[in-house]
Protein backbone atom coordinates (compact mmCIF):
# COMPACT_ATOMS: atom_id res chain seq x y z
CA UNK A 1 0.00 0.00 0.00
CA UNK A 2 0.99 3.60 -0.30
CA UNK A 3 -0.39 6.88 1.04
CA UNK A 4 -0.23 10.00 -1.08
CA UNK A 5 2.52 12.34 0.01
CA UNK A 6 -0.11 14.78 1.28
CA UNK A 7 -1.80 12.12 3.42
CA UNK A 8 1.49 10.80 4.72
CA UNK A 9 2.58 14.33 5.57
CA UNK A 10 -0.67 15.19 7.32
CA UNK A 11 -0.54 12.05 9.43
CA UNK A 12 3.13 11.63 10.21
CA UNK A 13 5.07 14.85 9.60
CA UNK A 14 4.76 15.94 13.25
CA UNK A 15 6.00 12.54 14.43
CA UNK A 16 8.96 12.76 12.08
CA UNK A 17 9.65 16.32 13.20
CA UNK A 18 9.55 15.44 16.92
CA UNK A 19 11.87 12.47 16.38
CA UNK A 20 14.28 14.57 14.32
CA UNK A 21 14.15 17.34 16.90
CA UNK A 22 15.00 14.91 19.66
CA UNK A 23 18.16 14.10 17.73
CA UNK A 24 19.32 17.54 16.63
CA UNK A 25 17.49 19.89 19.06
CA UNK A 26 17.24 22.48 16.30
CA UNK A 27 14.02 23.53 14.58
CA UNK A 28 15.59 24.35 11.23
CA UNK A 29 17.55 21.13 11.09
CA UNK A 30 14.49 19.12 12.15
CA UNK A 31 12.38 20.83 9.46
CA UNK A 32 15.07 20.10 6.89
CA UNK A 33 15.20 16.49 8.00
CA UNK A 34 11.43 16.19 7.55
CA UNK A 35 11.61 17.96 4.21
CA UNK A 36 14.33 15.60 2.96
CA UNK A 37 12.42 12.63 4.30
CA UNK A 38 9.31 13.47 2.31
CA UNK A 39 11.35 14.16 -0.80
CA UNK A 40 12.67 10.64 -0.43
CA UNK A 41 9.18 9.33 0.19
CA UNK A 42 7.96 10.94 -3.03
CA UNK A 43 11.02 9.90 -5.02
CA UNK A 44 11.31 6.28 -3.94
CA UNK A 45 7.69 5.41 -4.60
CA UNK A 46 8.04 2.31 -2.43
CA UNK A 47 5.31 -0.12 -1.55
CA UNK A 48 4.57 -0.51 2.16
CA UNK A 49 2.85 -3.21 4.17
CA UNK A 50 0.58 -0.84 6.08
CA UNK A 51 0.45 2.63 7.62
CA UNK A 52 2.64 1.57 10.54
CA UNK A 53 5.27 0.52 8.03
CA UNK A 54 5.09 3.94 6.39
CA UNK A 55 5.37 5.66 9.75
CA UNK A 56 8.33 3.50 10.78
CA UNK A 57 10.10 4.26 7.48
CA UNK A 58 9.47 7.99 7.83
CA UNK A 59 10.69 8.02 11.44
CA UNK A 60 13.85 6.09 10.64
CA UNK A 61 14.64 8.28 7.62
CA UNK A 62 14.02 11.52 9.52
CA UNK A 63 16.18 10.33 12.42
CA UNK A 64 19.04 9.37 10.10
CA UNK A 65 18.80 12.68 8.28
CA UNK A 66 18.81 14.58 11.57
CA UNK A 67 21.94 12.65 12.58
CA UNK A 68 23.58 13.84 9.36
CA UNK A 69 22.81 17.41 10.36
CA UNK A 70 24.30 16.97 13.83
CA UNK A 71 27.55 16.04 12.11
CA UNK A 72 27.38 19.07 9.83
CA UNK A 73 29.63 22.03 10.42
CA UNK A 74 26.71 24.33 9.71
CA UNK A 75 25.27 23.42 13.11
CA UNK A 76 27.61 25.85 14.77
CA UNK A 77 25.07 28.46 13.66
CA UNK A 78 22.04 26.68 15.01
CA UNK A 79 19.48 28.33 17.27
CA UNK A 80 19.78 27.06 20.87
CA UNK A 81 16.89 24.82 21.84
CA UNK A 82 16.39 27.01 24.92
CA UNK A 83 15.44 29.88 22.59
CA UNK A 84 13.08 27.69 20.60
CA UNK A 85 11.42 26.62 23.85
CA UNK A 86 10.23 30.20 24.31
CA UNK A 87 8.11 29.82 21.18
CA UNK A 88 6.40 26.66 22.36
CA UNK A 89 3.09 26.81 24.16
CA UNK A 90 3.13 24.09 26.77
CA UNK A 91 -0.15 23.01 28.32
CA UNK A 92 1.27 23.09 31.84
CA UNK A 93 4.38 24.47 33.56
CA UNK A 94 5.64 20.99 34.38
CA UNK A 95 5.62 20.19 30.66
CA UNK A 96 8.34 22.76 30.02
CA UNK A 97 10.36 21.22 32.86
CA UNK A 98 10.02 17.79 31.28
CA UNK A 99 10.94 19.18 27.85
CA UNK A 100 14.01 20.86 29.31
CA UNK A 101 15.04 17.71 31.18
CA UNK A 102 14.75 15.60 28.02
CA UNK A 103 16.76 18.13 26.03
CA UNK A 104 19.50 17.89 28.64
CA UNK A 105 19.77 14.13 28.30
CA UNK A 106 22.77 12.78 26.41
CA UNK A 107 21.95 12.24 22.71
CA UNK A 108 22.04 8.45 22.87
CA UNK A 109 19.42 8.34 25.65
CA UNK A 110 17.20 11.13 24.32
CA UNK A 111 16.05 9.43 21.12
CA UNK A 112 15.46 6.13 22.91
CA UNK A 113 13.34 7.88 25.53
CA UNK A 114 11.44 9.69 22.78
CA UNK A 115 10.64 6.57 20.78
CA UNK A 116 9.56 4.73 23.91
CA UNK A 117 7.34 7.39 25.46
CA UNK A 118 6.13 9.36 22.46
CA UNK A 119 5.95 6.73 19.73
CA UNK A 120 5.18 3.93 22.18
CA UNK A 121 7.70 1.70 20.47
CA UNK A 122 8.82 -1.51 22.13
CA UNK A 123 12.47 -2.29 22.86
CA UNK A 124 12.54 -4.45 19.73
CA UNK A 125 11.01 -1.71 17.59
CA UNK A 126 13.43 0.90 18.92
CA UNK A 127 16.25 -1.50 18.22
CA UNK A 128 15.09 -1.78 14.60
CA UNK A 129 14.54 1.94 14.19
CA UNK A 130 17.94 2.93 15.55
CA UNK A 131 19.86 -0.15 14.42
CA UNK A 132 21.06 -0.70 17.96
CA UNK A 133 21.14 -4.01 19.82
CA UNK A 134 18.16 -4.68 22.08
CA UNK A 135 20.42 -4.97 25.12
CA UNK A 136 21.90 -1.57 24.34
CA UNK A 137 18.46 -0.02 23.90
CA UNK A 138 17.28 -1.55 27.17
CA UNK A 139 20.19 -0.17 29.16
CA UNK A 140 19.98 3.24 27.46
CA UNK A 141 16.27 3.43 28.23
CA UNK A 142 16.92 2.49 31.83
CA UNK A 143 19.71 5.05 32.19
CA UNK A 144 17.65 7.75 30.49
CA UNK A 145 14.72 7.14 32.81
CA UNK A 146 17.02 7.29 35.84
CA UNK A 147 18.43 10.61 34.69
CA UNK A 148 14.93 12.01 34.17
CA UNK A 149 13.99 10.87 37.65
CA UNK A 150 17.07 12.60 39.06
CA UNK A 151 16.19 15.86 37.31
CA UNK A 152 12.42 15.83 37.78
CA UNK A 153 12.14 14.00 41.14
CA UNK A 154 8.48 13.80 42.08
CA UNK A 155 7.30 15.05 38.67
CA UNK A 156 8.53 11.79 37.13
CA UNK A 157 6.81 8.60 38.25
CA UNK A 158 8.35 5.20 38.73
CA UNK A 159 6.01 3.57 36.20
CA UNK B 1 -1.08 10.92 34.84
CA UNK B 2 1.51 8.40 33.64
CA UNK B 3 4.97 9.31 32.42
CA UNK B 4 3.90 8.35 28.91
CA UNK B 5 0.91 10.68 29.02
CA UNK B 6 3.03 13.51 30.40
CA UNK B 7 5.65 12.97 27.75
CA UNK B 8 3.13 12.84 24.90
CA UNK B 9 1.37 15.99 26.09
CA UNK B 10 4.71 17.80 26.40
CA UNK B 11 6.05 16.86 22.98
CA UNK B 12 2.77 17.33 21.18
CA UNK B 13 3.71 21.03 20.97
CA UNK B 14 6.26 20.19 18.29
CA UNK B 15 4.99 20.59 14.75
CA UNK B 16 6.69 20.34 11.40
CA UNK B 17 6.62 23.46 9.27
CA UNK B 18 4.39 23.38 6.23
CA UNK B 19 6.08 23.06 2.89
CA UNK B 20 4.85 22.76 -0.62
CA UNK B 21 4.76 19.12 -1.62
CA UNK B 22 3.95 20.05 -5.21
CA UNK B 23 7.03 22.20 -5.34
CA UNK B 24 8.98 19.36 -3.82
CA UNK B 25 7.74 17.00 -6.48
CA UNK B 26 8.67 19.52 -9.14
CA UNK B 27 12.15 19.90 -7.69
CA UNK B 28 12.46 16.15 -7.69
CA UNK B 29 11.80 16.15 -11.40
CA UNK B 30 14.35 18.86 -12.03
CA UNK B 31 16.79 16.91 -9.92
CA UNK B 32 18.01 19.64 -7.59
CA UNK B 33 17.08 20.26 -3.99
CA UNK B 34 18.45 23.04 -1.90
CA UNK B 35 17.98 22.95 1.84
CA UNK B 36 15.26 25.17 3.25
CA UNK B 37 17.98 26.46 5.53
CA UNK B 38 19.40 28.46 2.65
CA UNK B 39 16.14 30.21 1.95
CA UNK B 40 15.40 30.75 5.60
CA UNK B 41 18.77 32.18 6.42
CA UNK B 42 19.01 34.30 3.33
CA UNK B 43 15.59 35.74 3.99
CA UNK B 44 16.45 36.47 7.61
CA UNK B 45 19.63 38.20 6.64
CA UNK B 46 17.92 40.05 3.81
CA UNK B 47 20.53 39.03 1.36
CA UNK B 48 20.66 38.74 -2.36
CA UNK B 49 23.91 37.23 -3.46
CA UNK B 50 25.44 37.70 -6.84
CA UNK B 51 28.93 37.22 -8.08
CA UNK B 52 30.72 39.49 -10.44
CA UNK B 53 32.30 37.82 -13.42
CA UNK B 54 35.60 36.24 -12.51
CA UNK B 55 35.40 36.92 -8.80
CA UNK B 56 34.75 33.30 -8.02
CA UNK B 57 38.12 32.31 -9.37
CA UNK B 58 39.98 34.31 -6.75
CA UNK B 59 41.06 31.51 -4.45
CA UNK B 60 42.41 32.53 -1.07
CA UNK B 61 43.46 29.09 0.08
CA UNK B 62 41.74 25.76 0.61
CA UNK B 63 38.23 25.86 -0.73
CA UNK B 64 37.59 29.40 0.47
CA UNK B 65 37.08 32.00 -2.17
CA UNK B 66 36.72 35.75 -2.21
CA UNK B 67 33.48 36.68 -3.91
CA UNK B 68 31.34 39.73 -4.36
CA UNK B 69 27.72 39.52 -3.30
CA UNK B 70 24.82 41.87 -3.77
CA UNK B 71 23.25 42.97 -0.51
CA UNK B 72 20.08 44.83 -1.34
CA UNK B 73 21.66 46.36 -4.39
CA UNK B 74 25.07 47.06 -2.86
CA UNK B 75 28.00 44.99 -4.00
CA UNK B 76 29.98 43.71 -1.06
CA UNK B 77 33.10 41.59 -0.64
CA UNK B 78 32.57 38.26 1.07
CA UNK B 79 34.39 35.01 1.71
CA UNK B 80 32.69 31.84 0.49
CA UNK B 81 33.67 28.61 2.21
CA UNK B 82 32.27 25.42 0.66
CA UNK B 83 32.57 22.14 2.51
CA UNK B 84 31.56 18.85 0.95
CA UNK B 85 30.37 16.27 3.43
CA UNK B 86 29.57 12.63 2.93
CA UNK B 87 25.90 13.22 2.19
CA UNK B 88 25.58 16.90 1.45
CA UNK B 89 27.45 20.09 0.68
CA UNK B 90 27.43 23.12 2.96
CA UNK B 91 28.62 26.66 2.58
CA UNK B 92 29.28 29.73 4.67
CA UNK B 93 29.38 33.29 3.34
CA UNK B 94 31.02 35.87 5.58
CA UNK B 95 30.93 39.58 4.96
CA UNK B 96 30.94 42.91 6.80
CA UNK B 97 27.74 44.93 6.71
CA UNK B 98 27.31 48.69 6.48
CA UNK B 99 27.62 49.03 10.25
CA UNK B 100 30.94 47.20 10.29
CA UNK B 101 29.44 44.08 11.83
CA UNK B 102 30.54 40.63 10.73
CA UNK B 103 27.66 38.77 9.12
CA UNK B 104 27.35 35.16 8.13
CA UNK B 105 25.06 33.31 5.75
CA UNK B 106 25.15 29.58 5.61
CA UNK B 107 23.34 26.75 3.89
CA UNK B 108 23.68 23.45 2.18
CA UNK B 109 21.90 20.90 0.08
CA UNK B 110 21.73 17.73 -1.90
CA UNK B 111 20.93 16.88 -5.50
CA UNK B 112 18.50 14.09 -6.24
CA UNK B 113 18.07 11.98 -9.31
CA UNK B 114 14.73 10.73 -10.56
CA UNK B 115 15.14 7.44 -8.74
CA UNK B 116 15.48 8.82 -5.22
CA UNK B 117 19.28 8.68 -5.18
CA UNK B 118 21.11 11.56 -3.52
CA UNK B 119 24.49 13.14 -3.93
CA UNK B 120 26.11 16.20 -2.43
CA UNK B 121 25.70 19.33 -4.51
CA UNK B 122 28.77 20.33 -6.49
CA UNK B 123 30.52 23.61 -5.78
CA UNK B 124 29.18 24.93 -9.07
CA UNK B 125 25.59 24.13 -8.07
CA UNK B 126 26.04 25.79 -4.67
CA UNK B 127 27.57 28.84 -6.32
CA UNK B 128 24.79 28.98 -8.92
CA UNK B 129 22.19 28.92 -6.17
CA UNK B 130 23.90 31.59 -4.10
CA UNK B 131 24.40 33.93 -6.99
CA UNK B 132 20.92 33.53 -8.42
CA UNK B 133 18.96 33.91 -5.20
CA UNK B 134 16.00 36.26 -5.19
CA UNK B 135 15.09 38.00 -1.98
CA UNK B 136 11.95 39.81 -0.87
CA UNK B 137 12.27 42.33 1.95
CA UNK B 138 9.23 43.42 3.96
CA UNK B 139 10.54 46.63 5.48
CA UNK B 140 9.49 48.19 8.75
CA UNK B 141 8.12 51.22 6.87
CA UNK B 142 5.56 48.99 5.15
CA UNK B 143 7.20 48.89 1.75
CA UNK B 144 8.09 45.65 0.04
CA UNK B 145 11.21 45.28 -2.11
CA UNK B 146 12.40 42.52 -4.40
CA UNK B 147 16.06 41.96 -5.23
CA UNK B 148 17.73 39.91 -7.92
CA UNK B 149 21.44 40.30 -8.52
CA UNK B 150 21.96 44.02 -9.12
CA UNK B 151 18.26 44.65 -9.66
CA UNK B 152 16.03 46.06 -6.93
CA UNK B 153 12.37 46.97 -7.21
CA UNK B 154 9.77 48.51 -4.94
CA UNK B 155 6.82 46.13 -5.33
CA UNK B 156 4.65 47.62 -2.60
CA UNK B 157 1.93 48.72 -5.02
CA UNK B 158 2.02 45.60 -7.17
CA UNK B 159 -0.06 43.36 -4.91
CA UNK B 160 -3.50 42.46 -6.24
CA UNK B 161 -6.72 42.45 -4.24
CA UNK B 162 -6.10 38.85 -3.18
CA UNK B 163 -2.73 39.77 -1.72
CA UNK B 164 -0.61 38.25 -4.51
CA UNK B 165 2.14 40.05 -6.35
CA UNK B 166 3.51 39.00 -9.75
CA UNK B 167 6.64 40.70 -11.03
CA UNK B 168 9.38 40.00 -13.54
CA UNK B 169 12.94 40.64 -12.40
CA UNK B 170 15.59 41.11 -15.06
CA UNK B 171 19.34 41.07 -14.93
CA UNK B 172 20.65 41.40 -18.46
CA UNK B 173 19.09 38.56 -20.39
CA UNK B 174 18.14 36.66 -17.24
CA UNK B 175 14.45 36.94 -16.41
CA UNK B 176 12.86 35.56 -13.25
CA UNK B 177 9.13 35.39 -12.57
CA UNK B 178 8.48 36.15 -8.92
CA UNK B 179 5.22 35.44 -7.13
CA UNK B 180 4.83 36.85 -3.63
CA UNK B 181 2.05 35.29 -1.59
CA UNK B 182 -0.21 36.83 1.06
CA UNK B 183 1.62 34.98 3.85
CA UNK B 184 4.90 36.61 2.73
CA UNK B 185 6.12 33.41 1.16
CA UNK B 186 7.35 33.62 -2.38
CA UNK B 187 8.31 31.40 -5.27
CA UNK B 188 10.29 31.89 -8.44
CA UNK B 189 10.17 30.37 -11.89
CA UNK B 190 12.35 30.80 -14.96
CA UNK B 191 9.48 30.66 -17.43
CA UNK B 192 6.15 31.68 -15.91
CA UNK B 193 4.41 33.10 -12.88
CA UNK B 194 3.55 30.43 -10.34
CA UNK B 195 -0.05 30.85 -9.24
CA UNK B 196 -2.11 29.27 -6.50
CA UNK B 197 -3.59 26.99 -9.21
CA UNK B 198 -0.18 25.51 -10.08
Amino acid sequence: MRLTAEDAYRRFADNAFAAAFSICRDKTDADDAVHDTFIKYISKNMDYNDEEHIKAWLLRTAINRAKDFTRSFARKNSVPWEDYMDELEFAAPEDSELFEAVMKLPDKYRIVIHLFYYEEQSITEISETLKRREGTVKSQLSRGRALLKEMLTEEWNND
Amino acid sequence: MTNKEKYQRTFSVLHASEFDLEETAMNKRTGIRISKRITAVCAAAAIVAAMSVGAYAADIGGIQRKVQIWIHGDQTDAVLDIQQQENSTHYTLKYTDDNGEEREIYGGGVAMDGFGGERPLTEEEIAYHIFNTIDVDFRDDGTVWAYYKGCSMDITDKFDEDGYCYVQLKDGDDVKYLTVEPDRGYCVSDDKFITSKD
